[in-house]
């Protein structure tokens, strides 16, 4: 109906007299409408097909055009709206076809007091039809709404009759509690499945709800017939009084195990990461200390820290890339090299070798403390200066496999042999000696500083990391 | 502090942190200590121990191959000193196991690791 209750009312009328009487008739009836009058086939079906109204008045015969005609295109373009016929002839018979064939109602003009109420029944009836397919088409998509929400949140549904035991499950329900299509299961099936630990606490708060008629929500675990646990959360609500109207739950089932499972991963990284921050901070800490040792002044110890801590900076990136996984060797030895790698004075080559990430750091560190003694003295300190770092790997002559890392600075000033260890080659050969079981070389011939590194390497048949302290070749 | 506080002694350094474990052993050195270690593992702390017979010692707790507790038995039965430095904090069984064992969190001054074990040897 429009606005404010005015009717539409759509009329097939040729005769102008006797459509004044119809209206003087609604009018008097207090129908409040608004009428459009037509009399020919066309118009009628024109104004069916642009306007909307809430009811037809058609008189039965027409000079160039019949009722029933015309009911049959109201049937076709507009079936809801109802359709009355108003006429001076309409015989018993003729009346109940036309009502057959979808008329809402007749009057017959010299009994025309009778229309206001006609109309205003028609109308009622119209509005509820209509109230009732809003509702229905409510209630599809409201359905078609939740069936993509369980779909999407996975969650099965249920409904537990109490009283008689029936369960109802639907697909997704049977999926979870691993039920198949041809058994029909009861609530005590379902609990067969739950794990013997969880089962008394399920059954206390099922009740609980029960006796209190309240939302139950109940995380619970399966033992699956597939050996895997599982966990289950149950939300339901419970309607029916008892006696012909059964007490009944409500609700669903879904499979939680794998969010459990990504909370608890959660839960582990965030420990694991507050594990790594301090241990970085103490690792930092340490090389303030150490900076500040071998310092001669405030600015060598600025330039100095500033320089361990951009390589920690870049050992955690190249980590960070690796989703904190083994690092390449070429990765880690290019990080610190690279300000250097123009005008093809490095060579950086060897087979695939890959360091855990506690090594990697540490490794990373020494290789920075040789970078820099090697710009501060060595070869990169001039234009020309060469370096090249190659490995290998090799068999051992007591058994098992080495890595050897040959670092080889050339064309640089002629060397002498420095005072004190560096921070770099103690570095290396603590991490190797004590970590790897491996050793450090270290020579100056006047060409160019020479460093050999070796490193046992776990068998290739370990697998990629045999131990998590230790180097790997894939 | 006095350099010659801890002259003469042995302290046995657990800590796989290598880059901690050299900056812990230059202040033990520094103190007059001879180091024994720094162990990485669990296992080699063990034969450490029954190698050098030391004074007293400071571990982290968490080494590449386990918790130290082997080795922090060995010390206590032996009623030597030990100090813990951990990044993680001490379990709570050991808390109570060892309500008197110092425990420093990471990042902590060596210098006062240093103090602390040479108070508890009487220096």
């Amino acid at each position: 109906m429009s606005d404010n209750e005015i009717a539409e009312i759509l009329m097939l009328e040729d005769s102008s007299l006797d459509a004044d009487l119809v209206e003087e008739h609604l009018r008097i009836g207090r129908v409040a409408n608004r009428c459009d009058r037509v009399w020919t086939r066309e118009d009628f079906t024109a104004a069916l097909t642009e306007r909307h109204y809430d009811l037809i008045l058609a008189d039965y015969q027409l000079p160039s055009f019949d009722g029933l005609s015309a009911l049959a295109i109201a049937q076709d373009l507009k079936p809801e709206i109802p359709f009355i016929f108003v006429s001076a002839t309409l015989g018993e018979e003729v009346a109940i076809e036309a009502m057959k064939k979808g008329a809402t109602d007749y009057v017959v003009k010299f009994r025309l007091n009778r229309l206001a109420g006609c109309v205003e029944r028609a109308l009622e009836e119209a509005r509820v039809r209509t109230a009732q397919r809003r509702a229905e088409i409510e209630m599809l998509e409201s359905k078609a709404r939740l069936s993509a929400a369980l779909a999407i949140a996975k969650l099965g549904t249920f409904q537990w009759d109490v009283a008689s035991g029936r369960l109802v499950l639907d697909e997704r329900s049977r999926e979870i509690f691993g039920i198949s299509a041809d058994q029909s299961p009861t609530a005590r099936d379902l609990f067969e499945r739950v794990e013997p630990d969880d089962r008394p606490l399920l059954i206390e708060t099922m009740k609980a709800a029960r006796a209190a008629k309240a939302r139950l929500e109940h995380e619970f675990r399966l033992t699956g017939s597939t050996g895997r646990t599982q966990t289950v959360v149950v939300i339901c609500e419970w309607m029916g009084r008892g006696g012909g109207d059964p007490l009944r739950a409500v609700g669903v089932f879904g499979d939680v195990t794998e969010r459990k499972a990504a909370d608890e991963r959660q839960k582990l990284l965030l420990r694991e990461l507050h594990h790594r921050v301090k241990n970085s901070l103490a690792t930092v800490q340490s090389i303030v200390n150490f900076t500040l040792r071998t310092s001669d002044d405030m600015r060598d110890f600025q330039v100095g820290i500033t320089n361990r801590i951009a390589s920690l900076s870049r050992s955690h990136t190249l980590l960070m890339k690796n989703e904190w996984g083994d690092v390449h060797l070429r990765d880690l030895i290019l990080g610190e090299l690279e300000p250097y790698e123009h005008g093809r004075r490095l060579t950086i080559e060897g087979p695939n070798v890959f360091l855990p990430p506690d090594l990697a750091m540490t490794f990373a560190l020494a290789v920075h403390e040789l970078t820099t003694n090697a710009a501060k003295y060595g070869s990169l300190s001039v234009g020309d200066g060469r370096l090249a770092v190659t490995w290998h790997d090799r068999q051992r002559e007591c058994g098992g496999r080495e890595l050897c890392i040959d670092w080889v600075e050339s064309d640089g000033p002629e060397v002498k042999p420095p005072s004190r260890r560096g921070f770099g080659t103690t570095l290396l050969e603590r991490l190797l000696g004590h970590q790897l079981g491996g050793t450090v070389e270290v020579a100056y011939p006047p060409e160019g500083a020479q460093i050999r590194i070796c490193a046992e390497l776990p068998e290739r048949s370990t697998g990629t990391v045999a131990d998590h302290a230790s180097f790997s070749t894939t | 502090m006095p350099q010659s506080r801890l002259t003469g002694l042995t302290v046995l350094l657990a800590e796989d942190n290598l880059i901690v474990a050299l900056d812990l052993e230059a202040a033990l050195h520094d103190s007059g200590a001879r180091v024994a270690g720094p162990a990485v593992r669990v296992e080699e702390a063990l034969s450490l121990v029954a190698e050098d017979e030391p004074h007293a010692a400071i571990l982290d707790f968490n080494l590449l191959d386990g918790a130290a507790v082997p080795v922090l038995e060995w010390m206590v039965e032996r009623g030597l000193p030990v100090v813990i430095c951990t990044g993680a904090g001490l379990p709570e069984d050991l808390v109570a196991r060892f309500p008197d064992l110092p425990v420093f969190m990471k990042p902590t001054m060596p210098e006062r690791l240093v103090e602390v074990l040479a108070e508890r040897l009487g220096r």
